[in-house]
Protein backbone atom coordinates (compact mmCIF):
# COMPACT_ATOMS: atom_id res chain seq x y z
CA UNK A 1 0.00 0.00 0.00
CA UNK A 2 3.12 2.19 0.22
CA UNK A 3 4.17 3.79 -3.45
CA UNK A 4 7.91 4.05 -3.13
CA UNK A 5 10.01 6.71 -3.95
CA UNK A 6 10.51 8.07 -7.51
CA UNK A 7 7.52 6.33 -8.89
CA UNK A 8 5.17 9.14 -9.13
CA UNK A 9 5.40 12.09 -11.44
CA UNK A 10 5.43 15.59 -9.83
CA UNK A 11 2.16 16.76 -10.04
CA UNK A 12 0.46 13.73 -8.36
CA UNK A 13 3.16 14.36 -5.31
CA UNK A 14 2.07 18.25 -5.15
CA UNK A 15 -1.60 17.64 -5.41
CA UNK A 16 -1.27 14.50 -2.91
CA UNK A 17 0.95 16.84 -0.34
CA UNK A 18 -1.67 19.39 -0.45
CA UNK A 19 -4.66 17.51 0.05
CA UNK A 20 -2.72 15.57 3.01
CA UNK A 21 -1.84 19.39 4.35
CA UNK A 22 -5.40 20.18 3.89
CA UNK A 23 -6.97 17.34 5.62
CA UNK A 24 -4.21 17.75 8.79
CA UNK A 25 -4.85 21.06 9.40
CA UNK A 26 -8.37 20.34 9.30
CA UNK A 27 -7.85 17.42 11.55
CA UNK A 28 -5.66 19.20 13.81
CA UNK A 29 -8.17 21.94 14.61
CA UNK A 30 -11.38 19.59 14.94
CA UNK A 31 -9.18 17.23 17.05
CA UNK A 32 -10.22 16.99 20.72
CA UNK A 33 -7.38 17.28 22.63
CA UNK A 34 -8.66 15.86 25.69
CA UNK A 35 -8.33 12.41 23.72
CA UNK A 36 -4.86 12.78 22.62
CA UNK A 37 -4.07 9.58 24.20
CA UNK A 38 -6.65 7.82 21.97
CA UNK A 39 -5.30 9.36 19.25
CA UNK A 40 -1.30 7.94 19.78
CA UNK A 41 -2.62 5.12 20.69
CA UNK A 42 -4.34 4.48 17.41
CA UNK A 43 -1.52 5.86 15.65
CA UNK A 44 0.92 3.70 17.34
CA UNK A 45 -1.50 1.11 16.03
CA UNK A 46 -1.63 1.79 12.87
CA UNK A 47 2.59 2.43 12.54
CA UNK A 48 2.53 -1.10 13.89
CA UNK A 49 -0.42 -2.53 12.07
CA UNK A 50 1.80 -1.99 8.55
CA UNK A 51 4.45 -4.78 10.10
CA UNK A 52 1.86 -7.48 9.94
CA UNK A 53 2.00 -9.25 6.81
CA UNK A 54 -1.01 -11.27 5.65
CA UNK A 55 0.33 -13.98 3.66
CA UNK A 56 -2.36 -14.63 1.29
CA UNK A 57 -2.62 -14.07 -2.03
CA UNK A 58 -0.05 -13.47 -5.07
CA UNK A 59 1.07 -10.19 -3.48
CA UNK A 60 3.12 -8.76 -0.80
CA UNK A 61 0.21 -7.10 1.60
CA UNK A 62 -0.11 -6.19 5.46
CA UNK A 63 -2.74 -4.66 7.55
CA UNK A 64 -3.74 -1.04 7.15
CA UNK A 65 -6.25 -0.21 9.79
CA UNK A 66 -7.68 3.00 8.53
CA UNK A 67 -10.80 1.65 9.16
CA UNK A 68 -10.88 1.63 12.72
CA UNK A 69 -8.74 4.87 12.76
CA UNK A 70 -11.24 6.49 10.58
CA UNK A 71 -14.38 5.22 12.85
CA UNK A 72 -12.86 6.38 15.68
CA UNK A 73 -10.95 9.40 15.32
CA UNK A 74 -13.06 11.17 12.19
CA UNK A 75 -10.98 13.87 10.76
CA UNK A 76 -8.44 13.31 13.69
CA UNK A 77 -7.46 10.22 11.45
CA UNK A 78 -5.44 12.57 9.15
CA UNK A 79 -2.70 13.39 11.38
CA UNK A 80 -2.66 10.19 13.41
CA UNK A 81 -1.97 8.35 9.69
CA UNK A 82 0.83 11.11 8.98
CA UNK A 83 2.43 10.65 11.95
CA UNK A 84 2.22 6.51 10.94
CA UNK A 85 3.13 6.83 7.70
CA UNK A 86 6.22 9.04 8.07
CA UNK A 87 7.71 7.02 10.71
CA UNK A 88 6.95 4.25 8.80
CA UNK A 89 9.12 5.92 6.08
CA UNK A 90 11.89 6.39 8.26
CA UNK A 91 12.29 3.14 10.50
CA UNK A 92 11.33 1.18 8.12
CA UNK A 93 11.49 2.13 4.97
CA UNK A 94 8.18 1.60 3.49
CA UNK A 95 7.01 4.17 0.89
CA UNK A 96 9.34 7.72 1.40
CA UNK A 97 9.30 11.30 2.51
CA UNK A 98 8.48 12.94 -0.98
CA UNK A 99 5.96 10.41 -1.63
CA UNK A 100 4.06 10.95 2.14
CA UNK A 101 1.72 13.37 1.01
CA UNK A 102 -0.28 10.84 -1.88
CA UNK A 103 0.40 8.27 0.80
CA UNK A 104 -1.42 9.25 3.54
CA UNK A 105 -4.33 10.91 1.23
CA UNK A 106 -4.90 7.70 -0.03
CA UNK A 107 -5.04 6.16 3.67
CA UNK A 108 -6.75 8.63 5.40
CA UNK A 109 -9.23 9.50 2.81
CA UNK A 110 -10.87 6.56 2.38
CA UNK A 111 -10.43 6.06 6.29
CA UNK A 112 -12.56 10.14 6.63
CA UNK A 113 -15.45 9.20 4.17
CA UNK A 114 -16.31 5.55 5.96
CA UNK A 115 -16.19 7.34 9.04
CA UNK A 116 -18.83 9.92 7.35
CA UNK A 117 -20.63 7.03 5.73
CA UNK A 118 -20.90 4.48 8.70
CA UNK A 119 -20.06 6.60 11.72
CA UNK A 120 -23.71 7.40 12.88
CA UNK A 121 -24.77 3.50 12.09
CA UNK A 122 -22.61 1.85 15.00
CA UNK A 123 -24.75 3.49 17.43
CA UNK A 124 -27.52 1.68 16.58
CA UNK A 125 -28.56 -1.55 17.48
CA UNK A 126 -25.84 -4.17 17.37
CA UNK A 127 -26.78 -6.40 14.36
CA UNK A 128 -26.41 -3.21 12.37
CA UNK A 129 -23.63 -1.58 14.22
CA UNK A 130 -21.20 -4.28 13.31
CA UNK A 131 -22.18 -4.99 9.70
CA UNK A 132 -21.65 -1.18 9.59
CA UNK A 133 -18.18 -1.62 11.35
CA UNK A 134 -17.05 -4.29 8.80
CA UNK A 135 -18.28 -2.76 5.62
CA UNK A 136 -16.36 0.43 7.12
CA UNK A 137 -13.21 -1.66 7.75
CA UNK A 138 -13.42 -3.56 4.38
CA UNK A 139 -14.65 -0.36 2.35
CA UNK A 140 -11.93 1.79 3.82
CA UNK A 141 -9.12 -0.90 2.63
CA UNK A 142 -10.87 -0.75 -0.96
CA UNK A 143 -10.76 2.54 -1.67
CA UNK A 144 -7.36 2.96 -0.56
CA UNK A 145 -6.37 0.78 -3.10
CA UNK A 146 -8.52 2.20 -5.65
CA UNK A 147 -6.39 5.40 -4.46
CA UNK A 148 -2.95 4.04 -5.21
CA UNK A 149 -4.38 2.73 -8.65
CA UNK A 150 -5.53 6.08 -9.35
CA UNK A 151 -2.03 7.37 -7.99
CA UNK A 152 -0.14 5.14 -10.37
CA UNK A 153 -2.28 6.47 -13.56
CA UNK A 154 0.07 8.36 -14.56
CA UNK A 155 2.76 6.14 -14.42
CA UNK A 156 1.47 2.88 -15.30
CA UNK A 157 -0.08 2.22 -18.49
CA UNK A 158 -3.70 0.64 -18.01
CA UNK A 159 -5.51 1.97 -15.03
CA UNK A 160 -8.07 -0.95 -14.82
CA UNK A 161 -5.13 -3.80 -15.06
CA UNK A 162 -3.40 -1.80 -12.17
CA UNK A 163 -6.33 -1.20 -10.21
CA UNK A 164 -7.73 -4.91 -10.64
CA UNK A 165 -4.74 -6.03 -9.48
CA UNK A 166 -4.18 -3.87 -6.29
CA UNK A 167 -8.03 -4.66 -5.26
CA UNK A 168 -7.51 -8.46 -5.52
CA UNK A 169 -4.32 -8.43 -3.76
CA UNK A 170 -5.91 -6.64 -1.22
CA UNK A 171 -9.21 -8.67 -1.08
CA UNK A 172 -7.50 -10.98 2.37
CA UNK A 173 -6.73 -7.61 3.91
CA UNK A 174 -10.31 -5.91 3.43
CA UNK A 175 -12.10 -9.16 4.92
CA UNK A 176 -9.61 -9.45 7.73
CA UNK A 177 -9.83 -5.61 8.67
CA UNK A 178 -13.74 -5.79 8.44
CA UNK A 179 -13.93 -8.54 11.21
CA UNK A 180 -11.18 -6.55 13.18
CA UNK A 181 -13.07 -3.04 12.81
CA UNK A 182 -16.59 -5.30 13.89
CA UNK A 183 -14.47 -6.59 16.92
CA UNK A 184 -13.37 -3.51 18.26
CA UNK A 185 -16.69 -2.01 17.62
CA UNK A 186 -18.56 -4.74 19.24
CA UNK A 187 -15.98 -4.29 21.99
CA UNK A 188 -16.21 -1.15 22.44
CA UNK A 189 -19.97 -0.92 22.87
CA UNK A 190 -19.89 -3.48 25.65
CA UNK A 191 -17.54 -2.04 27.51
CA UNK A 192 -16.95 1.65 26.70
CA UNK A 193 -19.67 3.00 24.40
CA UNK A 194 -18.47 6.19 25.58
CA UNK A 195 -14.85 6.24 23.45
CA UNK A 196 -16.62 5.86 20.50
CA UNK A 197 -16.88 8.74 18.60
CA UNK A 198 -20.05 10.78 18.42
CA UNK A 199 -21.60 9.29 21.36
CA UNK A 200 -22.52 12.18 23.45
CA UNK A 201 -24.61 13.62 20.38
CA UNK A 202 -27.01 10.85 20.69
CA UNK A 203 -29.86 11.53 22.15
CA UNK A 204 -30.56 10.02 25.84
CA UNK A 205 -27.22 8.55 25.60
CA UNK A 206 -25.94 9.89 28.97
CA UNK A 207 -28.77 7.80 30.26
CA UNK A 208 -27.47 4.34 29.14
CA UNK A 209 -24.50 5.00 31.26
CA UNK B 1 -10.12 20.81 40.88
CA UNK B 2 -12.58 17.49 41.70
CA UNK B 3 -13.84 18.05 38.25
CA UNK B 4 -10.70 17.81 36.74
CA UNK B 5 -9.34 14.73 38.32
CA UNK B 6 -12.06 13.13 37.23
CA UNK B 7 -12.09 13.83 33.57
CA UNK B 8 -8.38 12.50 33.85
CA UNK B 9 -9.76 9.28 34.99
CA UNK B 10 -12.01 8.79 31.82
CA UNK B 11 -9.00 9.54 29.65
CA UNK B 12 -6.85 7.10 31.10
CA UNK B 13 -9.64 4.97 31.30
CA UNK B 14 -10.42 5.19 27.88
CA UNK B 15 -6.93 5.02 27.01
CA UNK B 16 -6.29 1.57 28.80
CA UNK B 17 -9.36 0.40 27.34
CA UNK B 18 -8.18 1.21 23.99
CA UNK B 19 -5.01 0.02 24.23
CA UNK B 20 -6.46 -3.88 25.57
CA UNK B 21 -8.76 -3.85 22.22
CA UNK B 22 -5.58 -2.85 19.80
CA UNK B 23 -3.21 -4.88 21.45
CA UNK B 24 -5.52 -7.90 21.21
CA UNK B 25 -6.32 -6.80 18.01
CA UNK B 26 -2.45 -7.27 16.80
CA UNK B 27 -1.69 -10.24 19.07
CA UNK B 28 -4.92 -11.39 17.61
CA UNK B 29 -3.42 -11.30 13.87
CA UNK B 30 0.34 -11.59 14.66
CA UNK B 31 -0.43 -14.79 15.74
CA UNK B 32 -2.41 -15.96 12.41
CA UNK B 33 0.73 -14.61 10.07
CA UNK B 34 4.55 -13.77 10.38
CA UNK B 35 4.53 -10.31 11.28
CA UNK B 36 6.55 -9.26 8.54
CA UNK B 37 6.99 -6.84 6.73
CA UNK B 38 6.34 -5.14 3.03
CA UNK B 39 8.73 -3.47 1.10
CA UNK B 40 10.61 -3.85 -1.99
CA UNK B 41 14.33 -4.70 -2.01
CA UNK B 42 16.98 -4.95 -5.02
CA UNK B 43 19.74 -6.50 -5.15
CA UNK B 44 22.40 -6.12 -7.75
CA UNK B 45 26.24 -7.57 -8.23
CA UNK B 46 28.77 -8.40 -10.93
CA UNK B 47 29.51 -11.92 -11.59
CA UNK B 48 32.15 -12.54 -13.72
CA UNK B 49 31.49 -10.54 -17.40
CA UNK B 50 27.99 -10.30 -16.23
CA UNK B 51 25.69 -8.77 -13.80
CA UNK B 52 23.57 -10.45 -11.35
CA UNK B 53 20.24 -9.15 -10.05
CA UNK B 54 17.65 -10.07 -7.43
CA UNK B 55 14.19 -8.95 -6.49
CA UNK B 56 12.26 -9.77 -3.18
CA UNK B 57 9.57 -8.16 -1.26
CA UNK B 58 10.98 -7.75 2.65
CA UNK B 59 8.78 -10.50 3.64
CA UNK B 60 11.24 -13.02 1.33
CA UNK B 61 8.90 -13.15 -1.03
CA UNK B 62 10.40 -13.00 -4.56
CA UNK B 63 9.34 -10.51 -6.87
CA UNK B 64 8.59 -12.18 -10.15
CA UNK B 65 8.29 -10.94 -13.60
CA UNK B 66 9.15 -7.61 -11.99
CA UNK B 67 10.41 -4.91 -14.74
CA UNK B 68 14.12 -4.59 -15.10
CA UNK B 69 15.58 -1.55 -17.03
CA UNK B 70 18.87 -0.83 -17.33
CA UNK B 71 20.93 2.57 -17.89
CA UNK B 72 24.48 4.21 -18.61
CA UNK B 73 26.00 7.22 -16.74
CA UNK B 74 24.50 8.97 -19.54
CA UNK B 75 20.95 8.13 -18.89
CA UNK B 76 20.95 5.68 -21.95
CA UNK B 77 18.54 3.17 -22.02
CA UNK B 78 20.48 -0.75 -22.20
CA UNK B 79 18.37 -3.00 -21.55
CA UNK B 80 14.96 -4.01 -20.88
CA UNK B 81 13.89 -7.52 -19.34
CA UNK B 82 12.09 -8.99 -16.68
CA UNK B 83 12.58 -11.41 -13.72
CA UNK B 84 12.57 -14.80 -13.62
CA UNK B 85 10.44 -17.16 -11.12
CA UNK B 86 13.05 -16.69 -9.07
CA UNK B 87 13.16 -13.51 -8.95
CA UNK B 88 16.60 -13.10 -10.28
CA UNK B 89 18.06 -11.76 -14.00
CA UNK B 90 21.13 -11.75 -15.32
CA UNK B 91 22.94 -9.96 -18.02
CA UNK B 92 26.55 -9.48 -19.88
CA UNK B 93 28.07 -6.20 -19.04
CA UNK B 94 29.04 -5.13 -22.60
CA UNK B 95 30.16 -1.53 -21.61
CA UNK B 96 33.05 0.38 -19.02
CA UNK B 97 30.26 2.82 -17.08
CA UNK B 98 28.36 3.43 -13.97
CA UNK B 99 25.48 1.27 -13.94
CA UNK B 100 21.82 2.66 -12.84
CA UNK B 101 19.17 -0.33 -12.88
CA UNK B 102 15.53 0.70 -11.88
CA UNK B 103 13.42 -2.36 -10.68
CA UNK B 104 9.62 -2.28 -10.54
CA UNK B 105 7.22 -4.72 -9.75
CA UNK B 106 4.17 -2.69 -10.14
CA UNK B 107 1.72 -1.16 -7.74
CA UNK B 108 3.89 1.20 -6.54
CA UNK B 109 6.82 -1.16 -5.81
CA UNK B 110 9.76 0.23 -7.08
CA UNK B 111 13.67 0.06 -6.27
CA UNK B 112 17.08 1.52 -7.79
CA UNK B 113 19.79 -0.29 -7.95
CA UNK B 114 23.27 1.74 -8.69
CA UNK B 115 26.42 -0.42 -9.58
CA UNK B 116 29.85 2.17 -9.16
CA UNK B 117 32.09 2.10 -12.04
CA UNK B 118 35.12 0.38 -10.51
CA UNK B 119 32.20 -2.76 -9.70
CA UNK B 120 31.09 -2.52 -13.76
CA UNK B 121 35.24 -2.54 -14.49
CA UNK B 122 35.86 -6.10 -12.00
CA UNK B 123 33.60 -7.53 -15.04
CA UNK B 124 36.59 -6.86 -17.82
CA UNK B 125 39.96 -8.76 -17.43
CA UNK B 126 42.65 -6.72 -16.02
CA UNK B 127 44.45 -5.16 -18.92
CA UNK B 128 48.15 -5.96 -17.44
CA UNK B 129 47.46 -9.63 -16.83
CA UNK B 130 48.05 -10.85 -20.74
CA UNK B 131 51.42 -9.13 -20.40
CA UNK B 132 52.30 -11.19 -16.89
CA UNK B 133 50.82 -14.33 -18.15
CA UNK B 134 54.19 -14.86 -20.48
CA UNK B 135 55.96 -15.35 -17.60
CA UNK B 136 55.73 -18.08 -15.97
CA UNK B 137 55.12 -17.11 -11.90
CA UNK B 138 56.45 -19.58 -9.12
CA UNK B 139 52.98 -19.69 -7.05
CA UNK B 140 52.95 -21.07 -3.74
CA UNK B 141 50.56 -23.72 -4.70
CA UNK B 142 53.34 -24.93 -7.26
CA UNK B 143 55.84 -25.36 -4.33
CA UNK B 144 53.51 -27.52 -2.22
CA UNK B 145 51.86 -29.81 -4.62
CA UNK B 146 53.83 -29.64 -8.56
CA UNK B 147 51.24 -31.65 -10.31
CA UNK B 148 48.56 -28.47 -9.35
CA UNK B 149 51.52 -25.82 -10.60
CA UNK B 150 51.71 -28.04 -13.93
CA UNK B 151 48.14 -27.75 -14.48
CA UNK B 152 48.44 -23.99 -13.64
CA UNK B 153 50.82 -23.26 -16.10
CA UNK B 154 48.97 -25.17 -18.61
CA UNK B 155 46.72 -21.86 -18.28
CA UNK B 156 46.93 -18.18 -19.79
CA UNK B 157 47.02 -15.84 -16.58
CA UNK B 158 43.57 -14.61 -17.87
CA UNK B 159 42.04 -17.79 -17.54
CA UNK B 160 42.84 -18.52 -14.35
CA UNK B 161 41.65 -14.85 -13.35
CA UNK B 162 38.32 -16.23 -15.04
CA UNK B 163 38.31 -19.00 -13.10
CA UNK B 164 39.20 -17.89 -9.43
CA UNK B 165 36.59 -15.10 -10.04
CA UNK B 166 34.25 -17.12 -11.33
CA UNK B 167 34.64 -19.28 -7.68
CA UNK B 168 35.08 -16.54 -6.21
CA UNK B 169 31.72 -14.91 -6.86
CA UNK B 170 29.90 -18.26 -6.03
CA UNK B 171 31.18 -18.31 -3.00
CA UNK B 172 30.86 -14.67 -1.74
CA UNK B 173 26.90 -14.98 -3.34
CA UNK B 174 25.39 -15.73 0.04
CA UNK B 175 27.38 -13.33 2.06
CA UNK B 176 26.45 -10.68 -0.48
CA UNK B 177 22.39 -11.64 -0.25
CA UNK B 178 22.89 -11.70 3.81
CA UNK B 179 24.55 -8.25 3.70
CA UNK B 180 22.17 -6.69 1.65
CA UNK B 181 19.46 -8.56 3.61
CA UNK B 182 20.69 -6.58 6.68
CA UNK B 183 21.05 -3.42 5.22
CA UNK B 184 17.20 -3.26 4.21
CA UNK B 185 15.66 -4.93 6.94
CA UNK B 186 13.93 -2.54 8.95
CA UNK B 187 11.93 -4.31 11.17
CA UNK B 188 14.33 -4.26 14.12
CA UNK B 189 12.66 -4.05 17.37
CA UNK B 190 14.30 -0.79 18.58
CA UNK B 191 13.05 0.61 15.39
CA UNK B 192 9.20 -0.18 16.25
CA UNK B 193 10.29 1.00 19.75
CA UNK B 194 11.39 3.93 18.56
CA UNK B 195 8.40 4.24 16.21
CA UNK B 196 6.22 4.13 19.21
CA UNK B 197 8.06 6.60 21.21
CA UNK B 198 8.10 9.11 19.06
CA UNK B 199 3.97 8.74 18.80
CA UNK B 200 3.83 9.02 22.44
CA UNK B 201 5.93 11.77 23.07
CA UNK B 202 3.73 13.41 20.39
CA UNK B 203 1.01 12.68 22.31
CA UNK B 204 2.96 14.06 25.69
CA UNK B 205 3.52 17.27 23.72
CA UNK B 206 -0.29 17.68 22.31
CA UNK B 207 -1.62 17.26 26.10
CA UNK B 208 1.05 19.70 27.58
CA UNK B 209 -0.20 22.40 25.20
CA UNK B 210 -3.72 21.38 25.95
CA UNK B 211 -2.97 21.56 29.66
CA UNK B 212 -1.82 25.01 29.50
CA UNK B 213 -4.10 26.45 27.38
CA UNK B 214 -6.77 25.26 29.89
CA UNK B 215 -4.97 26.90 32.86
CA UNK B 216 -4.79 29.89 31.19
Amino acid sequence: MHISEGVLSAPVLVGGGALTAVGTAIGLKKLDYDRMAQVGILSAAFFMASLIHVPIGPSSVHLLLNGVLGLMLGWGAFPAILVGLALQAVFFQFGGITVLGVNAFNVAGPALLTYYLFGRLIHKDTVIALVAAFACGALSVFLTALMVAVSLLFTEESFFEVAALVVTAHVPVMIIEGFVTAFCVGFLKKVKPDALPGFSQIPGAGTIG
Amino acid sequence: MMNRSKKFNILTATGVTLQAVVLAAVFMLAAAGPALAHKFIATGWVEGDAMALEAAFGNGDLAQNAKVLVFDDAGNQLLATTTDENGECSFKIHQKSALTIKLDAGMGHQATVLIPLEDVAAAFPDENAPAAASTPQPTAAADVEPAAGQIATGLSSREIQVVVEKALDKKLRPIIRKLSEKEHSGQDPRNIAAGIGYIFGLVGIGAYFNNRRKQS
